[in-house]
């Protein structure tokens, strides 16, 4: 008798779980499907009431992202394909120095003491907790000032000045999860500490670097409010060309949608490369020690 | 392989002593154990032997040379530490050679070396793999091996068992004991278990508040403790350290009735002489009951207990609970007498805590 309830409750129990992620799921996966079928509708099925679920792909959207085919020379051709480049190469190389400066910085926060330590990670730390609209127009009279408004590199700074924070504290508790035998050993043993470094430290947070790399390749990614404002026509990156689409003929919902696929679609190619590291990543080491 | 001396050392770290006047000479392929409890400044005085740490003051010899200005690379010591510190991505051969590898050795040399430490710890069959493949005891044994790969002058050894599991760890004490004699390197091991100690060392270098204690072979040690510390300190169950009152006609224990006499309890004539408070160290398996009127003496005994095939008893004098072993198994709850072994009775002044007999012998 005992048993039969039990297992009732327990179906029920499951059923209720499964009931709720069906609708986390629908709430998460629904609007990026809407976008996706949006991208291929024309002007006319866009608009139709109720959305129409069947409909003849409409392949302008991505011709005017890529800048190819009928839509090239047309006058409501936004044109964001400049902007996907930029979009690119900031994240990219905002996120290669960030991790690469907030790795160097994380192992001597993790391994050394020096005078004002404390304070330097707070410091390190509060740079995050800025918000960015509190310092957007002094960035932008100092970039203008120094040439970097508009330009690939300025963005590229910000970048790098928004996420080496976060990479230090990430990469530093990383690093205490190593024990720092690991170094002594080879210290010991006439190695060099650049060489334990390099060789035998690293190696052995592969797993937190590609962590590290994921959340400020996001935060690049994404980033919306400096390069809105620090950028007019030469550096836009995606997210800012996408919210001011529009051409000749008003906004181009085709073309922001074609263009907000297009925004995803790096994402998850930047994650699937790092996939094999991440579980390790994301738990912080805590499954790692071995 | 070299003899290590230690004379007059002290570390500091700021204001704090972590290591006190130590002095100590470790002769050539001896095997020390470095024995006391968390803080005591053991570990410390074995980083600073392998040249991680600074002396403050004081020297570290090598077979009669300074070595405090040498780096640890530049002093041919080997370490092992308590968290296993093999390179998860390198292979467990790859982990052994690293010590060569530094050094530029040819690969004949190379490769006949690790032979000879594959055939000492029995490893072949694991070269290929990776350490996270190995169970935690055989990655210590791994450790091993890449730390006496290169003939070291000392074999450092920073509680290198006790990450291990229970069981593992017995297996690994006795292989470890073997190796050191087969190899008969210098060997300088620290730990907190006083049963590691025991049955490892050559000599027992026990510690505490950053200074020696004593330093004795395990059954001296066990025997013939310098102070209250060190009887406490070795030995399990611990010693019982009882109150001795100085009454008419006898030492009086605690706040009892009971008086141990001369007569009956062998007391020795400077005991008895002295006149000033002492402490009782007796240990349990020293402490019997008996139904002997003649050598046993009146105490509430509380409770009777087996701990495997051993069984103790514990009694009481005023608010004191302490241990015995019961040899003559007696059935729980039965009364009886306390017997107090005469020659496992040792002598403590109450005041300073040191060796009253030795006192007096000295």
């Amino acid at each position: 008798m005992t048993h039969a309830k039990t297992s009732t409750i327990d179906l029920a129990a499951r059923w209720l779980v499964l009931g709720l992620l069906l609708v986390y799921t629908i709430y998460n996966v629904g609007p990026i499907f809407w976008l996706l079928l949006s991208s291929f509708k024309s002007r006319m099925d866009l608009f139709t009431m109720p959305p129409k679920l069947f409909f003849t792909p409409d392949l302008s959207g991505y011709q005017s992202v890529f800048g190819v085919g009928a839509a090239k020379d047309s006058a409501s051709a936004v044109g964001v394909f400049d902007s996907l480049i930029n979009s690119i190469i900031v994240s990219v190389a905002g996120t290669s120095l960030a991790v690469f400066f907030g790795t160097l910085s994380g192992y001597v926060c993790s391994r050394f003491n020096f005078i004002g330590k404390g304070d330097f990670m707070f410091f390190v730390l509060s740079t995050r907790m800025l918000p960015p609209v509190a310092v957007l127009v002094f960035y932008h009279l100092m970039f203008a000032r120094l040439g970097l408004a508009d330009t690939r590199f300025g963005l590229v700074l910000v970048a790098i000045f928004a996420n080496v924070g976060l990479a230090t504290w990430i990469m530093k508790g990383f690093f205490d999860g190593v024990p720092k035998e690991v170094e002594q050993i080879a210290i010991v043993n006439g190695y060099t500490r650049m060489y334990a470094f390099t060789r035998l430290v690293l190696p052995m947070v592969k797993g937190g670097i590609a962590a590290t790399a994921g959340f400020c390749f996001i935060f690049a990614w994404n980033e919306f409010a400096f390069a809105s404002i620090l950028t007019t026509t030469q550096a836009k990156t995606l997210p800012v060309k996408i919210s001011a689409a529009s051409g000749a003929t008003g906004i181009e919902w085709t073309q922001i949608c074609a263009a907000g696929v297009v925004l995803i679609i790096p994402v998850l190619i930047f994650f699937y490369l790092i996939r094999k590291h991440l579980l390790m990543g994301m738990t912080f080491g805590v499954l790692g020690r071995s | 392989m070299a003899e290590i001396t230690l004379k007059n050392l002290s570390i500091e770290f700021g204001s704090f002593k972590a290591v006190d006047d130590v002095s100590l000479t470790v002769k050539d392929g001896e095997f020390v154990v470095y024995l006391g409890p968390s803080g005591c400044g053991k570990t410390t005085t074995l980083r600073c032997i392998a040249g991680l740490v600074k002396a403050t003051h004081g020297e570290v010899l090598f077979d009669g040379e300074r070595v405090n200005d040498l780096t640890a690379s530049e002093r041919n010591i080997a370490m092992v530490f308590q968290f296993v510190s093999l390179y998860p991505h390198l292979t467990i051969k790859e982990n052994i050679v690293f010590p060569l590898k530094a050094r530029g050795i040819a690969k004949s040399e190379i490769a006949r070396k690790l032979d000879w430490v594959t055939d000492v710890f029995k490893l072949g069959d694991e070269l290929r793999r990776y350490p996270g493949a190995l169970p935690p005891g055989a990655r210590q044994k791994v450790a091993l091996a890449r730390a006496v790969i290169r003939d070291p002058a000392v074999l450092l050894l920073d509680e290198p068992l006790s990450a291990i599991d229970e069981q593992f760890r017995e297996e690994m004490r006795w292989e470890l004991g073997h190796l050191q004699r087969q190899l008969g390197v210098t060997t300088i091991y620290v730990t907190h278990d006083q049963r590691e100690a025991m049955s490892l060392a050559d000599r027992i270098v026990l510690m505490n508040d950053s200074r020696i204690v004593q330093v004795s072979q395990p059954d001296r040690m066990f025997f013939d403790p310098v102070n209250v510390f060190a009887g406490q300190f070795i030995g399990s169950p611990s010693m019982n350290l009882i109150d001795l009152v100085p009454v008419e006609g006898g030492l009086r224990l605690g706040e009892s009735e009971v008086t141990l006499t001369p007569e009956r309890d062998r007391l020795p004539e400077w005991a008895m002489a002295s006149k000033r408070p002492l402490k009782l160290g007796v240990r349990p398996l020293n402490v019997h009951l008996t139904d002997d009127q003649a050598t046993g003496v009146p105490l509430p005994v509380d409770d009777v207990f087996s701990v495997g095939r051993e069984r103790f008893f514990s009694f009481r004098i005023g608010d004191g609970i302490y241990q015995g072993v019961d040899k003559r198994q007696s059935p729980a709850g039965s009364a009886g007498r306390v017997h107090f072994e005469p020659e496992g009775l040792l002598f403590f002044d109450a005041a300073t805590g040191r060796r009253a007999d030795a006192e007096v012998a000295a």
